[in-house]
């Protein structure tokens, strides 16, 4: 049977938690993410690169440059002190550069991935190695960019030491086990780029929030509950800060993104070109370490998996880690594991 | 608040004190809210007022009737195939006023009106194409208000059964007392809470001033919804409550009960889909596009009859009046060159690049795109309101099992998130499949055809007037830009020049935070990073940079 009267005085607390909410809300200071101190070391039109400072010195002498996704800011992986892979990887040794693609603007509509993985990558590997006076450098990638990066390491592999990617698609031949991976096959993406310019981030937060519709109203659930903890509401809003700086996307790299590797998956077929040279994955022969979220719910692990049969790199290894996308980053099993296990794997290769 | 009878009437009166003591709840809650804007506090205070005297009122006329359900269960069922087939009509009702409003054009496209071609007689040239423009306004006029008259006629609340006042489900309502104060009573709570949240939503700017900077105000924005979206499902499922609080509720309760355009309402709140009345905008607004184009075409015509009345002039013009022979010759010249001027004119410009033609088969073509992409839109929220049905049917499903079963439903937040899961496995089947994927990218593929199109025809009848720089210049300009930079760092590369955005630039520094910290301490104010200009002055440090920063190491 129904209580009623359970259920009236819930509806209730619904509507005083929302006002204690606003109050607590209104008095929160400044929500920071990031806060690891780096300095800007290289800048080449919109795109940066930070050296993480080091208070110690670095137990590997070959630095690691770290890129992520275009479509996300690099922030997630140091969104706070207790929870930021950057930091802990620092904590372990390694002397750490990250890149800052920037927020392409309209200006920026014909930057195409040549642009973004022959110019601005190369180039940023380039200045590190120089700045080491070092041959090669290890290289780690996060989703997008670990795919960018693995192209760059069939093309270009005596400039790296090591090769380390996660939760990075490469196989987009299965287009039921995901639904952008769906999507993609029949959005007219000239269109997009033609009538855009750049891609807007509304439109890509749009299609990865379809992913989980209820996940943008029922997440609020847990956050009028920890109204009272603000540590707990700072870690929400540190995360929602996150999420919320999207930036836009270049219309031409887009385009190619999208028709070459999704919709043709010309890397894993063989016939991808970039910049007017063929990338053969055999050509990868730099030691590999693939890590993946065994429950990723934007990158099926079948995509990510699917690479290590296709490069030519004979030290390679697969690294599963237990949680989503996100998670492989943020979460409390990443400090404790993932750092120390990736830091490990590169300082044994350098 | 437990009553220790188990009447009709002591439902309802526990339900109306439960409702009361969450309204004034709720007038607490808003005068804390809205503390700072002392007019909200009066509002606020006249609203409670009303609705108590209306409850009151209410508590009065339910302590008066008598239970006559059985005869409405009865007439409901009648109507229930009507309810069920909501959505259903719904569709048709939205694709057939799509189709009505613009199945002029598409059948009596006036662009398909072949034009008068010159022959070797100007004057039967000119005698078809006066024809031709007069025709073309004829059909222009009757297709606008053809437009008009189906707008007024696909109103689809007039087509929907549930508030077609000849329903029979609704004459039972009314001449039945019970059903009516249930139904009474909900709609009092509907007129206070829905007053609430559209000026909680209203001020939602005003609000967010107060908060320290946008990602709380997201953030409140965010709770806000979800309180609201809990409050939508709350009205759907109320009506019901006092079945499933005897234990009676099962699916014939539900499917009498659950009024589709309640959740259809909760659906658009839940997908932010157009309101209905911005739909009639979008409408209207399409029509007076079309307006506009008939007024160009009248202005075009009357043009036109101008022109032609000075041709007949020009013909019956007699050249050999006056005397002085030099003098007439020039007189005659002259005033041939003014009306050839006046008379060629307008044909020129009607002529020279038909340019007039051109713009409206451009809109004609956009129109019937909007046309297509209106349609291939309402297919798609039909399979997302489907979709969202299906999910609350099988959440009352599990409710009825529940009920039968002597569970204790004590918590709608249990409920709202049983739906939330449900519906996700519906939804993302749905988005999944293949034909939801083609029509959802067809859809996206013709706005942004529409918007392509509507920017370029701007830039053509109003931006090139202006003194400012158009889109399509500024992409010229950026490509021409982003080829020149191309070229100078390939150049760059092969001279050996060091790229001078290599730079070293001054350490940003920030006070690490720990995450117990319970109040940020203000950080040092961060040295800037060098502007561009600084960094090209700053190139001479890079080398001695790049030598503290190998020293670090």
């Amino acid at each position: 049977m129904l209580n009623t009267d359970a259920i009236v005085k819930e509806m209730q607390h619904i509507s005083e938690k929302l006002s204690a909410g606003y109050n607590t809300l209104k008095n929160m200071p400044e929500v920071e993410i990031a806060t690891t101190p780096k300095e800007l070391v290289w800048q080449c039109d919109k795109v940066k690169m930070f050296r993480y400072t080091r208070t110690t010195p670095a137990k590997c002498k070959i630095p690691v440059l770290v890129s992520f996704a275009i479509m996300n800011r690099h922030d997630v992986l140091d969104l706070q002190p207790d929870r930021s892979l950057m930091k802990k990887l620092l904590d372990e040794g390694l002397d750490i550069y990250i890149m800052d693609w920037g927020y392409p603007t309209k200006a920026d509509r014909y930057l195409s991935m040549e642009d973004y993985i022959l110019g601005y990558m190369n180039d940023a590997i380039d200045f590190v190695a120089n700045a080491h006076k070092v041959k090669k450098i290890h290289k780690m990638g996060i989703c997008q960019s670990g795919l960018f990066s693995m192209i760059y390491a069939s093309l270009n592999p005596e400039k790296l030491q090591t090769l380390t990617t996660y939760v990075a698609p490469y196989d987009f031949e299965d287009v039921n086990c995901n639904m952008l991976y769906k999507w993609t096959k029949y959005v007219d993406v000239d269109v997009m780029a033609d009538s855009m310019g750049t891609i807007s981030a509304d439109v890509l937060n749009g299609a990865f929030s379809m992913l989980k519709p209820s996940a943008d109203i029922a997440k609020y659930f847990g956050v009028m509950e920890m109204m009272d903890n603000e540590d707990k509401l700072m870690n929400f809003l540190r995360m929602e800060k996150w999420k919320n700086d999207t930036p836009d996307l270049s219309g031409e790299m887009f385009r190619k993104y999208i028709k070459d590797l999704f919709r043709d998956n010309k890397l894993m077929n063989g016939n991808f070109e970039l910049g007017g040279q063929h990338v053969n994955l055999k050509n990868m022969t730099v030691p590999f370490l693939n890590v993946y979220a065994t429950e990723d719910n934007i990158i099926p692990n079948k995509s990510t998996i699917a690479i290590m049969d296709k490069i030519g790199s004979k030290d390679k290894q697969l690294y599963a880690f237990p949680g989503g996308h996100i998670g492989v980053f943020v979460g409390a099993k990443s400090q404790k594991e993932l750092g120390p296990s990736v830091a490990k794997w590169v300082m044994d290769r350098s | 608040m437990a009553t220790t009878k188990n009447t009709p009437v002591d439902f309802i009166n526990e339900m109306v004190e439960n409702q009361t003591k969450m309204v004034n709840n709720l007038v607490e809650n808003t005068k804390t809210i809205a503390k700072e804007m002392p007019f909200v506090k009066e509002m606020v205070d006249k609203g409670q007022q009303a609705y108590h005297e209306i409850v009151n009122t209410t508590k009065e006329m339910m302590n008066d009737t008598t239970a006559k359900l059985n005869n409405v269960a009865e007439e409901a069922k009648k109507t229930n195939s009507e309810s069920n087939n909501f959505f259903m009509q719904w569709l048709e009702n939205s694709m057939n006023g799509s189709k009505q409003m613009f199945t002029y054009p598409m059948t009596n496209n006036f662009s398909k009106m072949k034009m008068p071609e010159m022959g070797s007689n100007p004057t039967e040239f000119m005698n078809n194409m006066t024809a031709w423009m007069t025709n073309m306004n004829t059909q222009m006029q009757n297709m606008y208000s053809q437009m008009q008259n189906q707008m007024q006629m696909n109103n689809w609340m007039n087509n929907n059964p549930m508030t077609n006042p000849n329903n029979p489900m609704l004459q039972m309502m009314n001449n039945i007392n019970m059903q009516n104060s249930m139904q009474e009573g909900v709609n009092n709570w509907n007129k206070y809470t829905k007053p609430y949240y559209d000026m909680m939503t209203s001020l939602n700017g005003d609000w967010a001033k107060y908060m320290p900077n946008i990602t709380t105000a997201e953030s409140f924005k965010g709770m806000h919804t979800m309180t609201e979206s809990i409050g939508k499902f709350y009205e759907m499922w109320s009506p019901m409550f006092k079945q499933m609080q005897e234990g009676s509720f099962n699916m014939d309760t539900y499917k009498t009960m659950m009024k589709p355009e309640m959740m259809k309402d909760f659906m658009d709140k839940f997908f932010n889909f157009m309101p209905s009345e911005t739909k009639q905008q979008m409408e209207q607004m399409n029509a007076a596009i079309i307006d506009s184009m008939k007024q160009m075409s009248t202005m075009g015509t009357n043009g036109y009859n101008s022109f032609k009345t000075q041709m007949n002039g020009f013909k019956n013009m007699n050249p050999n009046m006056g005397m002085g022979a030099y003098t007439n010759v020039w007189d005659m010249y002259t005033q041939l060159k003014d009306s050839m001027g006046a008379m060629v004119s307008p044909l020129t410009k009607l002529m020279e690049e038909n340019s007039s033609v051109q713009d409206m088969t451009t809109w004609s073509n956009l129109s019937d795109k909007m046309m297509e992409m209106n349609l291939k839109n309402t297919q798609l929220q039909h399979m997302m309101y489907n979709a969202g049905a299906q999910a609350m049917e099988e959440m009352a499903e599990s409710m009825a099992q529940k009920i039968q079963s002597g569970e204790s439903i004590d918590s709608i937040i249990k409920m709202y998130q049983e739906y939330l899961t449900k519906g996700d496995a519906h939804f993302t089947s749905l988005f999944e499949s293949d034909e939801y994927s083609k029509v959802m990218t067809e859809v996206s593929s013709l706005q942004m055809h529409i918007k392509m199109e509507m920017d370029k025809q701007m830039e053509k009848l109003f931006f090139s007037k202006m003194p400012i720089a158009t889109r399509t210049e500024m992409d010229e300009v950026y490509k021409n830009i982003y080829d020149l930079k191309k070229m100078v760092r390939t150049m760059e590369k092969m001279l050996g020049v060091k790229n001078p955005a290599e730079t070293v630039v001054e350490k940003v520094e920030k006070v690490t935070k720990t995450a117990t910290a319970k109040k940020a301490t203000p950080a040092p104010a961060a040295k800037k990073v060098a502007t561009p200009a600084a960094k090209v002055v700053a190139k001479k440090a890079a080398p001695v940079a790049a030598k503290k920063t190998a020293k670090k190491k």
